[in-house]
């Protein structure tokens, strides 16, 4: 079986390239891609017995090199997801070998990181219009964007996460606030805190990542990612419906799209710099 | 992105950047005259005090003055960048080689490289430290053969920035009333790519935020035409602030434009980097040609000359002599009968200064109090 590919993103000339390249990779075990329903709460834990029930698909990565800054080159190029729902949330589990686990981000060091990708808003039968490459202006998509260095800031509040060769006042100093915390003060979600490590972002294209209502925590996404055996396991949970416009909806029965991206913290990577995939058809079971 | 073409005066010729040329209507400018600077590090430390004392800022200098052949914030930044650029070429005073728009590869914007954390590590690094070794027999002789100087460095607010240009994000942008670049703190999502790609490494990664931050010019000091916190304070008086405008339209009543263009006496940083740089060096008129060629461009010596001729030409001493005379932004300046006159946008006298202190001789003899007076104070 082969993937099926969305006939717009074509007229993408590097995006066809890609395509071409791509044409003769199997790339599931199962396609396609099945949210299975399950009775009850859906699991938080990456090792929950209920995701065995879900059938596994496995997602060909390669590394992106559409826009700049580009790689060319990447160790993960595989990712196996799965997906579960109870009629009310829906959950993903995504798993990928990584020899390394990268959960501090410093001047020299970046996170892993993994994210998945919907079209905010979908025709069911249709085929979807969105570009993979992020959306476009008229098209836009939702991501939720799961960072293990999050998960740190989650689990584990402090200042500084870097081991500390410098010598700086680790501890907060009496009558500290924070002042001179610029991305703080701007209200940019990266500066401040997060109560799930997930981001709920919409993009409009390469490089248009914005983050929706991080402020209310009603609205966030769940999730948990643990490294084990040099592998990752990460679940990202919602709620079927989109708390907005601008949010992916799912509904039991009908038929969806679903991209996919990885972050190798040690090889670099960051923003731009990921492996990602092209759309896959995502059926929510009714 | 676009290869553009832009036109870069001080290398003279077209280069290409990722956007096309658009200047701003006034630029951010200044000038360090490095022979007056004495490595005091008031600059670095009202800096300091003023924008980075938060967390995440403590090895944070927007401005730095470093000693140089051996000193480097953050370490080797500019060595580094020059062994990734390789042997490169001026001819004729045209720059033949290629800046780090042209040289990049390997799906970057720019060339570039990211710092360690450890080599943000000792701002100090080199301070004072000479290049050579003094010898049975030597003596003084120009240029010196045993040297050092003192290079202070902020955000070079570029026509280019490297910064701007590498942000896939487009989170960083030039005013287009000052030209000053700036980081937006609300949509930077901390990539680091501006760290990597600014040769001068003037943009820094805020590991508390986790995004970048770097040099604002003080524009809150600016938009009520003020000078800079580093220049303002700076115990020297070597610097002095400016609008800077391209070559073909350099008034020459503007200090700035005089110094730069018109007299050629002040140069940029690298400029074979291709960013086209906006804060102005006098070079050092002690250290060998070739280190100020490789790091001023081919203009380096003919500045030196023009500077130790200076102390003729009543006009530059008349725009020196306006370096730290007063807080307020000078437009133009005015200079005759002795005396230097600094002017606002709008032609207000903001400050009149000697080009020459006054002498006073007094008698040995002070007849009122019966003394003789001793050259002693």
């Amino acid at each position: 079986m082969r993937c099926r590919r969305n006939a717009k993103t074509w007229s993408l000339a590097l995006g066809f390239l890609f395509v071409l390249l791509s044409a003769g990779t199997p790339c599931a075990h199962e396609l396609p891609f099945r949210a299975k329903r399950i009775p009850g709460p859906l699991p938080l834990d990456p090792y929950h017995e209920s995701w065995k029930q879900a059938p596994v698909v496995q997602i060909e990565l390669i590394p992106q090199s559409i826009t700049t800054p580009s790689i060319f080159e990447a160790k993960i190029q595989k990712l196996y997801a799965r997906a579960l729902h109870n009629g009310e949330e829906i959950a993903f589990l995504l798993e990928w070998e990584d020899e390394t686990r990268d959960v501090v981000v410093d001047i020299d060091r970046y996170s892993d990181a993994a994210a998945v990708m919907f079209p905010s808003h979908e025709t069911p039968g249709e085929e979807v219009v969105a570009p993979f490459t992020m959306g476009d202006g008229e098209n836009p998509v939702n991501i939720w964007f799961w960072k293990a260095s999050w998960q740190e800031k989650v689990e584990a509040p402090r200042i500084y996460y870097a081991p500390d060769p410098l010598h700086r006042p680790l501890r907060p100093e009496k009558g500290e606030t924070e002042g001179f915390r610029g991305g703080v003060l701007a209200g940019n979600p990266v500066s401040g805190t997060r109560r799930t490590p997930v981001a709920n972002a919409i993009a409009r294209g390469f490089g248009t990542l914005t983050e929706l209502h991080p402020e209310k925590t009603e609205f966030s996404i769940d999730g948990l990612g643990k490294w084990q055996a040099k592998r990752w396991a990460v679940t990202v949970k919602r709620s079927l419906a989109g708390h907005s416009e601008l949010e992916a909806g799912f509904k039991a029965g009908e038929a969806s799209h679903i991209a996919f991206a990885v972050w190798n913290g040690s090889e670099n990577q960051r923003g731009a710099r990921k492996v990602f995939s092209i759309w896959y058809d995502l059926t929510v079971e009714k | 992105m676009t290869d553009g073409k832009v036109k870069n005066w001080q290398i003279r010729r077209e280069m290409a950047y990722p956007y096309g040329e658009k200047r701003p209507a006034r630029q951010f400018g200044a000038i360090f005259d490095t022979n007056k600077c004495i490595g005091c590090q008031t600059c670095t430390k009202s800096d300091k005090i003023t924008w980075t004392n938060g967390r995440g800022m403590e090895y944070m200098f927007w401005n730095n003055t470093e000693t140089k052949p051996y000193g480097f914030y953050p370490l080797a930044w500019d060595v580094r960048i020059l062994d990734l650029l390789g042997p490169q070429k001026w001819e004729r005073g045209i720059y033949t080689g290629n800046t780090v728009f042209e040289a990049t590869s390997d799906g970057n914007v720019v060339l570039g490289y990211l710092p360690e954390d450890l080599d943000y590590a000792h701002p100090n690094i080199g301070e004072d430290e000479p290049y050579g070794q003094v010898e049975r027999g030597d003596h003084i002789v120009m240029p010196h053969k045993v040297w050092h100087f003192y290079l202070p460095r902020i955000c070079n607010h570029c026509t280019y920035p490297a910064c701007l240009a590498s942000c896939p994000r487009k989170a960083i942008y030039k005013r287009e009333e000052d030209g000053i670049v700036l980081i937006d703190q609300k949509r930077c999502r901390g990539y680091k790519e501006c760290v990597r790609a600014c040769p001068y490494k003037k943009t820094y990664y805020n590991e508390v935020t986790k995004i970048s931050e770097k040099c604002i010019a003080c524009y809150p000091l600016v938009e009520q035409n003020e000078q800079v916190q580093c220049t303002k304070s700076c115990i020297g008086k070597i610097r002095l602030n400016g609008w800077i405008h391209p070559p073909e339209k350099a008034d020459s009543s503007n200090p700035i434009d005089y110094l730069v263009h018109v007299r050629k006496l002040a140069l940029p940083l690298y400029p074979q980097f291709g960013l086209e740089p906006n804060v102005y060096y006098i070079p050092p008129i002690h250290v060998p040609i070739p280190y100020l060629r490789q790091m001023f461009g081919p203009g380096a010596e003919e500045a030196i000359a023009g500077y130790k001729a200076a102390f003729r030409d009543e006009t530059v001493l008349g725009a020196f002599m306006l370096f730290g005379a007063t807080d307020r932004w000078i437009s133009r300046f005015a200079v005759g009968s002795g005396w230097a006159t600094g002017y606002d946008d709008q032609g207000k006298e903001l400050v009149k200064v000697p080009i020459k202190e006054p002498e006073f001789l007094r008698p040995f003899y002070d007849e009122k109090h019966e003394v003789y007076r001793h050259n002693l104070t």
